[in-house]
């Protein structure tokens, strides 16, 4: 008799009693970040866009004109690409590149399928993530990330709308944890391979492109990891491992270069990433009633009217808008002070802080068969102020054992401070803490793993790798007290 | 460490996402085009002053750069007239006032004009330099361009508009 293959039920039995204790918890969590995620998909399915989404939306569609029009043999309408894609040079592309295939396949696609297929696309790379972080640093790592930020009801629903600033959050996560295992191998090598150099390079521009806020974690961790990197590699292998890293800038540099270019060619002026931090600036710290150097025009928001002026200041000059709102920006700014300076931090980094569910309340379908805003606020409120803890947590540990948990501690450090460096150049909102929190998730997991091993018997760690690790962390302590201390007591005086 | 995912089947479900992506970039082009509405870079208004809706009176042109910022009908003890307010730029106010002042002269209206400027205290370098009001007659609306309507063209702005900053 011969035996036929077993039916699909009886593989995934076996598959099930295969798995540890520990695997079946992360499958379970994974489930029930697909259950919950569904679930929010139907209460913000046929929202509005909010604001910068009609941006992610416009590029996306003129990206997929540009592929038709490249399939068909014509040239690229550019007039389409200025005015939608570079547009104001507020933000960087990448979640438009993301939506593009699916305005190559529906061109019309209303906001319901948008949202579907930003939630598609955002769950899968939460799992990518999930699974990265269990091959890097385990299954307790991973099922924290699944619980926070997987299970928080605000998060799922910023995993339908297409800012870019959760996704770029999980990108810089992977670039973590190819940083550690790259550095791992350094440490068993003595060297480094120009592949991992490209790959980090690669996670770093992608994080980039998605949202511009994470280049200053993207210098750090490149600044970290590449110290440590000399550090760990032979004598001999030191100009391999410089080699390494020049490919990531290389990469890095390259694939940023074409939207610079357009960029900078579109708006004349120079343009790294992104433009908008002249204005942010000024509505940030400035005087809001001089920012065109005097009020703006009534009827439209903080971001149109100053746009508008600086725009028509260019047409009546042929300068560039980017120069013209410097220059407003500099003349708001003029009375600003330390004292003043410190006190709008203090206020951006409340309003950071502060009604983390507020996003559902603005992404919710009122016509949703269920309110998804109660769920949300008691969901969200119960696990992110926890991991707030975990923040502090993470700033003021420091670890003497074990090159692991030393390096996943610098970098946490590198990672959260530099995504908090945002409230002290930008209007801070309940958005930003999507970046951060999947690294609140690991610290989580990392102090955890701390505290358990808090007795065991091993020696603290020696030898100049774990000496300029322990240096880094108290380095990077002190710069989080120094800064909470200077701010606090300018905004007190 | 066990694989949740099976490794297996990855290779053929690589290739068989790549051939449905490219058929799919192949055929796009007969799904039509996706309409862009450049809600976020909207077009920008014209000038006021030039559009002829409002012009200046006598037709008169202004020779320096400048950008229209309101333009409104005030009542004062010499009753109802015309408030014009502009910055100009790349000159200082003496120069911009003698510039309107000729331009107005050229038009032949410069005895029903009043113009007055105000540097802003900001270095040389400054493209923005400073305020004008030109004090003018009464003008009603020249031209039935749809355009006239848009107050970020005219910015004849209504106190009751809401403001956003």
């Amino acid at each position: 008799m011969t035996t036929s293959a077993p039916p699909r039920t009886e593989r995934a039995r076996r598959w099930w009693d295969d798995l540890e204790r520990p695997e079946r918890v992360l499958v379970g969590l994974g489930v029930a970040v697909l259950a919950l995620r569904g679930l929010v998909y139907l209460g913000t399915a046929d929202g509005i866009l909010i604001g910068d989404e009609y941006y992610y939306l416009d590029a996306g569609r003129a990206f997929s004109n540009v592929v038709r029009d490249l399939v068909t043999l014509r040239g690229p309408d550019l007039g389409e690409l200025d005015a939608a894609v570079v547009g104001s040079g507020w933000f960087m592309p990448g979640m438009s590149v993301v939506l593009a295939p699916l305005y190559l396949v529906a061109p019309g696609a209303p906001v319901p399928v948008v949202r579907a297929f930003a939630m598609i696309v955002s769950t899968l790379l939460l799992l990518a993530t999930v699974l990265k972080v269990r091959r890097t640093f385990g299954n307790a790592p991973a099922g924290a990330l699944l619980v926070f930020p997987g299970l928080v009801p605000t998060y799922a629903a910023f995993g339908a709308a297409t800012w870019g600033d959760s996704a770029a959050g999980l990108v810089a996560v992977l670039m973590l944890c190819h940083a550690v295992t790259m550095l791992r191998e350094v440490r068993e090598h003595r060297t480094i391979s120009w592949r991992a150099g490209l790959l980090l390079g690669l996670y770093a521009i992608v994080a980039v492109y998605l949202r511009s806020s994470v280049a200053v974690f993207v210098v750090g961790v490149l600044g970290v990891t590449f110290v440590t990197s000399l550090l760990l590699a032979a004598r001999a292998e030191r100009i391999k491992v410089v080699l390494g890293y020049v490919v990531a800038g290389v990469v890095f540099v390259g694939l940023l270069a074409p939207w610079s270019l357009a960029a900078s060619l579109v708006l004349d002026a120079p343009v790294l990433t992104t433009v908008s931090v002249p204005t942010v600036r000024a509505n940030t710290f400035g005087d809001p009633d001089a920012v065109c150097l005097g009020e703006c025009d009534l009827g439209s928001n903080i971001w149109f009217s100053p746009l508008r002026y600086s725009r028509e200041h260019a047409r009546a000059t042929g300068l560039s808008e980017v120069e013209i709102a410097d220059e407003m920006s500099a003349y708001a700014r003029r009375d600003v002070t330390a004292t003043s300076y410190a006190r709008d931090v203090v206020d951006n980094t409340m309003r950071y802080f502060s009604e983390p569910a507020r996003f559902a309340t603005l992404l919710r379908w009122s016509h949703a068969p269920y309110d998804i805003v109660p769920l949300a606020e008691v969901g969200t409120n119960a696990l992110f102020y926890p991991s707030v803890l975990v923040l502090v947590g993470v700033l003021a540990a420091v670890a003497r054992r074990g090159f692991d948990q030393q390096l996943q501690l610098v970098l946490l450090k590198v990672g959260v401070l530099t995504l908090l460096v945002q409230p002290f150049v930008h209007i801070a909102g309940p958005r930003y803490w999507t970046t951060m929190a999947p690294m609140l998730g690991l610290g989580a997991a990392l102090l955890w793993q701390l505290w358990r091993d808090r007795a065991d018997d091993v020696p603290r760690s020696t030898g100049w790798v774990a000496r300029w690790l322990t240096l880094a962390q108290v380095v990077l302590t002190a710069v989080a007290a120094g800064a909470v201390v200077v701010i606090g007591t300018l905004a007190l005086l | 460490m066990t694989r949740l995912l099976p490794s297996r089947p990855r290779g053929r479900a690589i290739a068989v996402a790549v051939v449905v992506g490219v058929a799919l970039v192949l055929v796009s082009p007969l799904f039509g085009r996706a309409a862009v509405t450049g809600m976020y870079r909207p077009v920008l208004p014209g000038d006021g002053l030039t559009s002829g809706c409002y012009p200046l009176p006598g037709g008169a042109q202004l020779d320096f750069p400048y950008v229209l910022r309101s333009d409104s009908d005030v009542l004062d003890a010499h009753g109802l007239h015309r408030r014009v307010v502009l910055h100009y730029d790349r000159v200082d106010g003496a120069e911009a006032v003698a510039r309107a002042e000729a331009a107005f002269e050229a038009a032949g209206v410069a005895d029903r004009v009043g113009v007055s400027a105000r540097d802003f205290d900001v270095p040389d370098d400054y493209v923005i330099r400073g305020e004008m009001v030109l004090d003018l007659p009464l003008t009603g609306r020249e031209s039935d361009d749809p355009d006239c309507e848009n107050l970020f063209v005219t910015k004849r702005f209504t106190p009751d508009l809401p403001d956003r900053s």
